[in-house]
């Protein structure tokens, strides 16, 4: 009996080391079998959501930015070598309207192509002025600080601005310029 | 722990590259615009980026309802695929490559990779035959030079589809894509090492073998020492050939091989407790008391630490110290006997919010603060999570952290996370859509209040005066210019030089009739004949000059009646709030049904995360059950050899 129990338990003890490499094998393999009801039912419920999400969004730009007044600021990022963003301060007729403290990821999201929309409000027709402040940190570790500003005209439409922020090989050093979209 | 899940998970990483998005290059080719042309276009990429597949998938669709994105051909669409297969919509993916494939406007470039992400969909369906037929569609040379990354992964799904289909029958086919994979490349490692797993399947042992300790000398020579995947993978290459060895009696070299993995290496559970196994073999119970005893030291974890209670009693027992043994196969049994009360008590009191009190987020993703020092809650955005949505968690009960590795376990929890977002975002357009009502229900008695205020000055204005008015000038200049009245339209000097006239002439009718009155009588009357020659002669620009006053008047009481006109209408319409409350509505409704709908679904996930765990607690408690007998037999056979005097050596000290 006793001597049956330990054969047991030695088998038991490496029955682990049949298994282990098989397991191992399929660690790699990344297909679980589908629980094809839950997970259609999941993923249904997903697009459903985003098709609400993208109404309601419309929606809210409809109710809250109406076309004729919406203006909309966006800031895209080709740099790196020269700064590394760390915030940004934006004003519209000399009234801070947005400001913005990066995290790496959001910095390595913008390094890689994504905009930022930094802000969206309404804006009047006719002349205005918009001023940004941009804050990094240079290839020499010395922080950087850079304005530009630019006067525009609003019409009837929907205004959008980019702030662009890139290297210039020129000079070796960053430059901030903002471009009206038509 | 936190260290051996984080670093078990990063040896599944090559799942998660199967299922991230195309980098920026490889799904663009050499003319990937460095800079968005689309600003729409450009926000979606900033969340997509970020991991944030919502927000992402969210974007695509707002610039599908409009005017779609502009400038950049059809590699949003690949994107949108790739976002999809991060988000866990492969069903989705699937029915946007294959419209793609069906599009004939899209470029050649596109279509390759299009291909090549359908059969990784059909992949991760499991769908082995359509992964394998839209893989062969993928032009090999192009995805290489397009896609170098996307080429390596080609190669190795081929690989892993082989063996999935023929197992071990593919040797050749998948030695041949191993060789085609650049030899830094950890696909070509994994699938060396999966061909290795399919060898020992198919129980060609020798083979396996070859192939391990090849992998392994690879690892050893070009995996640098900073890249813990590299590391993981050697070090489950040198478990499993430690594992094989001890398998075929090679202690020496079994114990060779496991020495090698690091104390603090996910796999050292196992790798200790094999080293115990490998010096038992070698009779070192030294060597392997020392490896149980370390073992002994950290909870009751896995299936592997589960058998060092015992395990260290038989090893004494090997030890010739009989009492010893008696005492730890005493210490086995109360130790085994302990935690099945717990395992007992967490079952009965298991609920989801005591599994995911039983979690914690990895130190990586809790923003600063110390592993443990953070408490999970299902459906934060801020709860980090890999390409497959697996939330990077570890478990802070030592009885979910088996279960806490396995995929389904992890699959469960992504769902419910998911759901639990979907929620927040309801709830959050929920609690949006009440404050548009309220915001819409100000604007509307804005609105009415502006619209009194204007009645009321157009009241004031005595607008339909003005309208009879001008009816009545337009009909006298009408009826002059039928008679041809040429004083009608004398000019204002003119009809001051009239009244002058008419009045010496009513003068002179009251003056006595002498020489003096006739003359002034003759005079007036030459004066008058000339005023008279002097409208006639102008009638014709007088007249004219009238008829331009008219229409200018006609032309402004047009206007006025327009905009009165357009005004009444305002007044009498909504403004297009009521279009807006419409949308609000339906979009409540909407609301409504779906978060009944996530609630469903909620349910339904909870309870199966809830059967997983139970399953999962019963399956060790039967183990642990196994170890209480076998503990209180060893024992009891002990005390019975002790008592009776059958052993009555004295206990020697055996150290290695």
């Amino acid at each position: 009996m006793t001597k049956n129990t330990v054969s047991g338990l030695t088998r038991l003890l490496l029955r682990g080391l049949l298994l282990a490499l098989p397991l191992a094998g399929a660690a790699q393999d990344q297909t679980a079998e589908p629980e094809a009801g839950a997970a259609v039912s999941v993923e249904e419920l997903k697009r459903r959501v985003i098709e609400l999400n993208r109404d309601l969004f419309i929606l809210e730009e409809d109710l809250l930015f109406p076309a004729s007044t919406q203006f909309a600021v966006f800031l895209s990022v080709d740099t790196g070598r020269f700064l590394t963003l760390d915030s940004v301060k934006l004003k519209v007729d000399d009234e801070v309207v947005a400001a913005h403290l990066y995290t790496d990821r959001q910095v390595a999201a913008l390094q890689r192509g994504g905009m930022q929309r930094l802000y969206i409000g309404n804006l009047r027709s006719g002349s205005h002025q918009v001023t940004v402040f941009v804050e990094g940190v240079g290839a020499d570790q010395r922080a950087y600080k850079k304005a530009a500003t630019l006067d525009f005209d609003k019409g009837a439409d929907i205004a959008s601005l980019e702030i662009r922020v890139q290297d210039s090989a020129a000079d070796y050093q960053p430059h901030v310029e903002i471009v009206e979209w038509e | 722990m936190s260290r051996t899940l984080s670093r078990t998970l990063q040896l599944l990483g090559l799942g998660l590259a199967l299922a991230s998005g195309p980098p920026m290059a490889s799904a663009a080719g050499d003319d990937w615009p460095q800079r968005a042309r689309d600003l729409g276009y450009g926000t979606i990429l900033y969340d997509h980026y970020q991991g944030r597949s919502l927000d992402a998938l969210t974007g695509f669709a707002v610039a599908e309802a409009r005017d779609g994105i502009q400038g950049h051909g059809d590699h949003p669409q690949l994107i949108r695929g790739s976002v999809m297969l991060a988000y866990g919509m492969t069903r989705q993916a699937q029915a946007l490559f294959e419209a793609l494939l069906e599009d004939s406007r899209v470029d050649a470039l596109s279509r390759n990779l299009a291909w090549f992400y359908l059969g990784k969909v059909y992949y991760l369906e499991g769908d082995n035959s359509r992964s394998q037929q839209a893989l062969a569609r993928v032009t090999a040379e192009v995805l290489a030079a397009d896609a170098p990354d996307d080429h390596e992964q080609w190669l190795y799904l081929q690989g892993q589809l082989a063996l999935r289909v023929d197992g071990a029958g593919a040797d050749s086919n998948v030695e041949a894509l191993v060789a085609r994979l650049p030899s830094g490349s950890l696909y070509r490692h994994y699938l060396r090492y999966n061909l290795a797993s399919a060898r020992l399947a198919a129980g060609h042992r020798e083979a396996a073998l070859a192939t391990l300790e090849q992998l392994a000398s690879q690892l050893q020579a070009t995996a640098p020492a900073q890249d813990g995947e590299s590391q993981a993978l050697l070090e489950r290459t040198q478990l499993s050939l430690g594992e094989l060895y001890l398998q075929q009696s090679r202690h020496r070299d079994a114990q060779s091989r496991l020495a090698s993995i690091r104390l603090d290496s996910p796999f050292s559970d196992q790798a200790l407790y094999h080293y115990a196994l490998a010096s038992a073999g070698t009779e070192s119970w030294g060597l392997a008391l020392q490896a149980l005893d370390t073992l002994q030291q950290r909870p009751l974890f896995s299936p592997w630490l589960q058998q060092v209670p015992y395990a260290r009693g038989h090893v004494l027992e090997q030890l010739q110290r009989p009492q010893q043994a008696m005492v730890a196969y005493r210490d086995a049994a109360e130790r085994y006997r302990t935690l099945q009360q717990q395992l007992a008590q967490a079952r009965a009191q298991l609920t989801e919010a005591s599994i995911v009190g039983a979690l914690q987020p990895l130190a990586s993703v809790a923003d600063g603060q110390p592993p443990g020092q953070s408490t999970v809650t299902l459906g934060d955005p801020a709860l980090g999570s890999d390409a497959y949505g697996r939330l990077q968690l570890q478990p802070g009960d030592p009885a979910l952290a088996q279960l806490l590795s396995q995929e389904p376990f992890q699959l469960a929890l992504r769902d419910l996370h998911e759901l639990y977002r979907l929620q927040r975002l309801m709830t959050d357009w929920q609690d949006k859509l009440a404050s548009f009502d309220a915001m819409l229900v100000t604007r509307q008695s804005q609105r009415w209040r502006k619209i009194v205020d204007t009645r009321a000055a157009l009241q004031a204005q005595q607008a339909d005066q003005w309208l009879d008015q001008q009816q009545r000038f337009q009909r006298r200049i009408d009826a002059a210019l039928a008679a041809e009245d040429a004083d009608f339209f004398m000019s204002e000097p003119q009809r001051a030089a009239h009244r002058r006239i008419q009045r010496v002439l009513t003068t002179l009718e009251t003056l006595p009739d002498d020489e003096r009155t006739a003359s002034q009588r003759r005079k007036i009357a030459r004066i008058q004949a000339y005023f008279d020659w002097q409208v006639t002669d102008d009638y014709g620009v007088n007249r004219w000059a009238t008829q331009k006053q008219l229409r200018q008047l006609n032309q402004a009481m047009a206007e006025f009646r327009q905009r009165r006109t357009a005004l009444a209408g305002e007044m009498a319409g909504t403004g297009g709030n009521a279009s807006l409350a419409r949308r609000i509505s339906a979009s409540g409704q909407r609301l409504e049904t779906l978060a009944g709908e996530l609630e469903l679904a909620l349910s339904q996930a909870r309870a199966e995360l809830l059967a997983r765990v139970k399953a999962d607690f019963d399956r060790q408690q039967q183990t642990v059950q196994r170890y209480l007998v076998a503990s209180r037999h060893a024992q009891a056979r002990l005390a019975d050899a002790v008592f009776s005097g059958v052993d009555d050596r004295p206990e020697e000290q055996t150290d290695d």
